[in-house]
């Protein structure tokens, strides 16, 4: 075979391994051949893996320690050290900073409170990026935040954030990103945080530093924040010295000033009169990009059809019906590989259900957006009901070790309660 | 390309360890288990990467080439070290045990002989085959991890496959058309 020829039957194989054409005679035996032999190297690292491995380099990372001092000695410095720390202590925190930051913290309203926000965000250095005007809402007791922000008038973002999970929705872009982390989002964490959310955890979790009144206002400092993706945030808020709400916060790192916002007003609502206010609606036909942990977006990278030998060895067990549900027989189980882990699809005719558990299905995913959930409480668990505007009825339901969902068309919502009481291991 | 990031990227991963850590180690764990044949020692392994990394890596010149690409480079040489020490090319049952249990009844059932063919190829074509098949990254982004050309990367990966089936066949396993 010529050199050419060569090269064109491997551009063959690349465009036939990339689902671009679809792969025949000899081609067709490599893909099977690749395929099947990298399967034993999806090996799947879940996050918890590589927390434990990072905790375990980390310690490693650090400088030899310096020689330690006698005994005696170290009694006569830790001594001098105890009587400095409460020297600072006492100067630092003892008084204005506590009142002060209490009295901030109980302006906010307690957990139970819910806050509308409005907010004005500018650069600290004019023209480095177009100021933008955001309204937040935040239930600390429901671990919710949502935000809009609107920029010329525009509405470039809609956030919403429930306990850690993000999902953006960019309008001009007509896309929605999801994800576990603000590490995900390759904006970073300090865009995926709402300043004054943020400034009422600082001030919850203790330890300002300084508080300085100045005519009408208070001058605070709150200590160092690391977000997530180890960016160091340092705050200075401003406070009326009448209301101890914020009027301007700003974020330094590392020792300049990178925004400021200006905190125009603050409300507390009643939780009967919270309406839609952290219901996203994301228009039909938004491209849906579900993001890992590392940023990168969730890749499919196969698809293989298992036995029912296979599938009864995973761990944990599937859940399924049975060999037949509904008068309708099994028809295929199917693992589906993607760059974060494996889903796990059950076909039976129309009806699919599936297995999950680091990587969320897209049609289940579509399902998520495309309405807001329905919570109904079954056996003990609740179950998530979308109407999905196809006419079709999803139901989702969180299990130990993985999350089971339904997609059903001309199913009822009875109908769909009925069927999860029939789900059972597959062994 | 955009996935692996530009300039900025690299210099955010030159700054935040952690960050690099969990964007990369389950890939370099993925990679040093074919290459080693046991997940244990690609574990510790991975480790002794992200180490070097953590002194190497914020002196780092940009040089258009992701930090993952440096990662993958020094994951292959202390492989290789790692090898030569042992002084065999391993295979262990090891990664095979991660895998679902084989079905006797299924039409291409030799799985220790797929894991074996697989870790038999040489490096720069495990190389390919991991970072396009196992990671999923495009045969753009594969060229620029591993600085070949697109053209070169897709020879590679046709030769592997011909390797593997060569592998396949000797062992006297079927390879269904």
């Amino acid at each position: 075979m010529s050199r050419r020829d060569e090269q064109a039957l491997a551009a063959q194989l690349a465009r036939a391994l990339d689902g671009r054409e679809r792969p025949e005679g000899d081609v067709a035996t490599l893909v099977t051949v690749l395929e099947r032999a990298t399967e034993t190297a999806r090996i799947e690292i879940s996050d918890a893996v590589v927390e434990r491995e990072l905790a375990r380099v980390r310690p490693r990372l650090e400088k030899p320690r310096a020689r330690r001092p006698s005994s005696r000695l170290a009694l006569a410095f830790g001594a001098v050290a105890a009587a400095a720390v409460a020297v600072v202590v006492f100067t630092f925190v003892r008084v204005p900073g506590t009142d002060v930051e209490a009295k901030a913290l109980s302006a906010l309203g307690g957990p139970a409170s819910i806050l509308e926000i409005r907010e004005r965000i500018e650069s600290a250095t004019p023209g480095l990026f177009a100021s933008s005007t955001r309204t937040a809402w935040l239930d600390q007791s429901r671990g919710i935040a949502r935000w809009v922000q609107l920029s010329g008038g525009r509405r470039v973002e809609d956030v919403l954030v429930e306990h850690g999970r993000m999902r953006r929705y960019l309008p001009g872009q007509h896309l929605v990103i999801v994800g576990s982390t603000c590490r995900a989002f390759a904006s970073g964490c300090a865009e995926l945080v709402d300043p004054v959310a943020f400034y009422r955890q600082a001030l919850a979790g203790g330890g300002t530093v300084g508080a300085k009144r100045d005519g009408d206002v208070y001058r605070l400092t709150l200590p160092v924040q690391t977000l997530p993706d180890a960016v160091r945030i340092e705050q200075r808020v401003t406070l009326d010295a009448n209301t101890f709400l914020p009027t301007l916060i700003e974020w330094r790192n590392d020792g300049r000033t990178v925004s400021r916002i200006r905190v125009e007003s603050i409300e507390r609502i009643p939780r009967d009169q919270v309406f839609d206010r952290f219901e996203q609606r994301i228009p039909i036909g938004t491209k849906i990009e579900q993001r890992t942990v590392s940023g990168q977006p969730v890749r499919k990278l196969g698809e293989t059809r298992l036995t029912l030998a296979q599938a009864r060895s995973l761990e944990p067990a599937l859940l399924w019906f049975g060999r037949e549900f509904a008068f309708r027989k099994l028809r295929s189980i199917d693992r589906l590989d993607f760059n974060t882990g494996s889903a796990y699809r059950i076909r039976y005719g129309g009806i699919t259900l599936w297995n999950f558990s680091s990587v969320v299905p897209p049609s289940v995913l579509a399902a998520r957006l495309s309405a807001p959930a329905k919570v109904i409480p079954i056996k003990g668990n609740v179950a998530h009901f979308y109407f999905i505007p196809a006419g079709m009825v999803a139901v989702e339901i969180d299990r130990r070790g993985h999350s089971v969902a339904l997609i059903a068309p001309q199913y009822t919502k009875t109908d769909l309660i009925g069927a999860l009481q029939y789900l059972k291991p597959l062994r | 390309m955009e996935d692996l990031g530009g300039e900025q990227r690299f210099r955010r991963e030159q700054r935040d360890f952690d960050g690099l850590f969990r964007a990369h180690y389950p890939e370099i764990v993925r990679y040093l288990s074919v290459r080693l044949g046991s997940r244990e020692e690609a574990a510790d392994l991975a480790s002794e990467v992200f180490l070097e990394a953590f002194r190497r890596v914020p002196r780092l010149r940009w040089r258009g080439r992701p930090v993952l690409a440096w990662l993958y480079r020094v994951a292959a040489n202390m492989a290789a070290d790692s090898l030569r020490k042992r002084g065999r090319e391993v295979f262990s049952p090891e990664l095979m045990e991660s895998a679902a249990t084989p079905d006797p009844t299924e039409t291409f059932p030799d799985r220790e002989a797929l894991a074996r063919a697989l870790e038999s190829l040489p490096p720069d074509y495990q190389l390919v085959v991991h970072l396009r098949l196992v990671e999923g990254y495009s045969f753009a982004e594969v060229a620029r991890l591993t600085g070949r050309s697109v053209g070169s990367c897709q020879m590679l990966m046709l030769r592997s496959a011909r390797r593997l089936r060569a592998n396949l066949e000797q062992a006297g396993v079927h390879v269904p058309a």
